[in-house]
């Protein structure tokens, strides 16, 4: 019956989606009426379709490049996530496997990890310059431990019984790390990818503020300056949409991997 | 040789695993744990020997001795005539827990220890079908571990046991976590399994009752620390009725070696 089950799935599905868009919906409809009814000052609380106009260019007066930020902005997001995954993913197998690298390394991670790495912004940017470099390196930073504390915790979380069993059939290291231990930190490892996603963003935007002469968190900052809340508002949503496409593709990678 | 039974009985080895003066010291945070004291077990070959006592008398640990897992702290271990010093080859494992590996499907699951050993898979799909049949799991060689029931799960621990035709078979109470009607079920389909292909068996469980249905051979076992109290040979034909006077005879000896205490 895999018919009915489909069918009951894109219903299913169909039933969440039109219930987050209704909500979204709703969230968007009572602040256009809000700011409409009560004539709020638009330097305060810009409407809805004010940032709308806004994103899509349609607003009199300036002309805001967004493709360019946006591809700014997404590129150091990616960067800094992909450094992430591969050192992540590379750092938690040195720690599973060598007890003396996991003594040296184990605090080292932490200590970089409680660091606000908004404090340490200007430092990167005089090692590496005003590029894009210091957001890549500050998204890097935010990601990789998550990444790395659910990989060890994939990789070691395997039952006493199974590595048993591997030893009595005589499999070495190497076909324990393939057939057992990295598959089973396949779902671990992609719930610290996602959530290192969602940290690349706020990383990225947050190199942007230290010091930057584009990317979206450079037009908020901008924005800000000269009262252009629209804009501000209009560059968090494309921050928001960055976020969440990402963040998706994240999980569904995730999901496609389940099937095998 | 064959016995009056019809039954193809082997004694190639007089005694084909043999646990000698073994104990079993473990060194905790809270200090030392002794879990065996003394043990002396001696299993032939092709025999079924069931190993019976309360929790955490050290059963298991008997079975990880075996099996070379880990090293008794005093005494000697040996297998097929060898001193075990490392995990023994050619034995199947079963736990209590199926341990499959939820990523792969029934069949891969069970074809996991060829791979493993790199032997030839074509040949061994063949003989994974004939086990998957023999236990009753045709149909369900696509599907995943989640999409069985516990019962079904440990059938296909046992073909992945069974697969490449190991000589000695360990279970650490492999139906222990099943509803009573699926391990009855199951230790008729174990008897009649060992029955068609000899094996040595060493079966750990704390079900009297079990222990009496599939046996040669009873070892009865004390609390921590774990002694043997008692052999008991087990002289009833197969296939045994559990309503039987001589079964019921036997069973509540046995119980009452374990003492009062003991919930069976």
């Amino acid at each position: 019956m895999p018919e009915k089950s489909l069918l009951s799935k894109v219903k299913y599905q169909l039933t969440t989606h039109s219930l987050t868009i209704a909500t979204f919906a709703v969230i968007f409809l009572v602040w256009e009426v809000v700011v409409q009814i009560f004539n709020i000052n638009r330097v305060v609380l810009p409407a809805p379709s004010e940032i709308a106009t806004v994103m899509l260019n349609l607003q009199k007066g300036y002309y805001v490049p967004w493709d360019k930020h946006i591809s700014v902005t997404l590129f150091e997001i990616l960067a800094g996530f992909s450094l992430a995954a591969v050192v992540g993913i590379l750092l938690a197998m040195l720690i599973v496997y060598s007890l003396v690298l996991e003594r040296i390394l184990l605090p080292l991670i932490v200590f970089i990890e409680v660091l606000p790495k908004i404090a340490v912004a200007p430092l990167l940017l005089i090692w590496v310059g005003y590029g894009m470099e210091p957001k890549i390196g500050i998204a890097f930073l935010i990601a990789f431990f998550p990444i790395v504390v659910s990989t060890a915790n994939g990789l070691r979380d395997v039952e006493q019984d199974l590595l048993d069993l591997m030893s009595v059939y005589g499999a070495t290291k190497t076909q324990v790390f393939f057939k057992v231990r990295f598959p089973n930190a396949v779902p671990h490892i992609m719930s610290g990818l996602s959530i290192g996603m969602a940290s690349a963003v706020i990383g990225a935007i947050v190199g942007e503020f230290v010091a930057a002469n584009e990317g979206l968190g450079f037009l908020i900052v901008n924005a800000q300056y000269q009262l252009l809340t629209a804009m501000a508002f209009a560059s968090l949503f494309y921050i928001a949409i960055i976020g969440l496409v990402l963040y998706g593709a994240v999980v569904a990678f995730g999901n496609l991997l389940k099937r095998f | 040789m064959t016995s009056p039974l019809g039954i193809y009985v082997s004694r190639a080895f007089p005694s084909y695993i043999s646990l000698k003066n073994v104990s079993k010291i473990f060194k905790t945070k809270g200090g030392a744990v002794e879990a065996l004291r003394d043990v002396n077990i001696d299993i032939g070959e092709n025999e079924f020997v069931s190993i019976v006592g309360p929790s955490g008398c050290g059963k298991t640990t008997i079975l990880k001795i075996i099996a070379g897992l880990i090293q008794p702290t005093t005494g000697e271990v040996y297998v097929r005539g060898e001193k075990v010093v490392n995990p023994i080859r050619n034995v199947g494992m079963v736990f209590q827990s199926p341990v499959l590996l939820r990523w792969r499907t029934v069949l891969k699951n069970i074809i996991l220890p060829i791979e493993i050993k790199k032997l030839n898979e074509k040949y061994y799909l063949e003989k994974a079908r004939y086990l998957i049949e023999l236990t009753g799991l045709k149909g369900f060689e696509d599907k995943y571990p989640y999409e069985l029931s516990g019962g079904m799960q440990q059938r296909v621990s046992i073909c992945r046991a069974l697969i490449t035709d190991p000589d000695v078979l360990l279970m650490d109470e492999p139906f222990g976590a099943l509803d009573a009607l699926t391990r009855d079920q199951l230790n008729r389909e174990l008897i009649n399994i060992w029955q068609h292909q000899r094996k040595t068996v060493v079966f750990v469980t704390h079900s009297v009752n079990e222990a009496v249905y599939l046996s040669d051979k009873i070892y009865v076992m004390s609390p921590r620390p774990g002694t043997i109290i008692e052999e008991v040979k087990v002289d009833i034909p197969r296939p045994r009725n559990r309503g039987d006077p001589k079964f019921v005879t036997l069973a509540e000896r046995i119980l009452k070696l374990l003492g009062v205490e003991f919930d069976a």
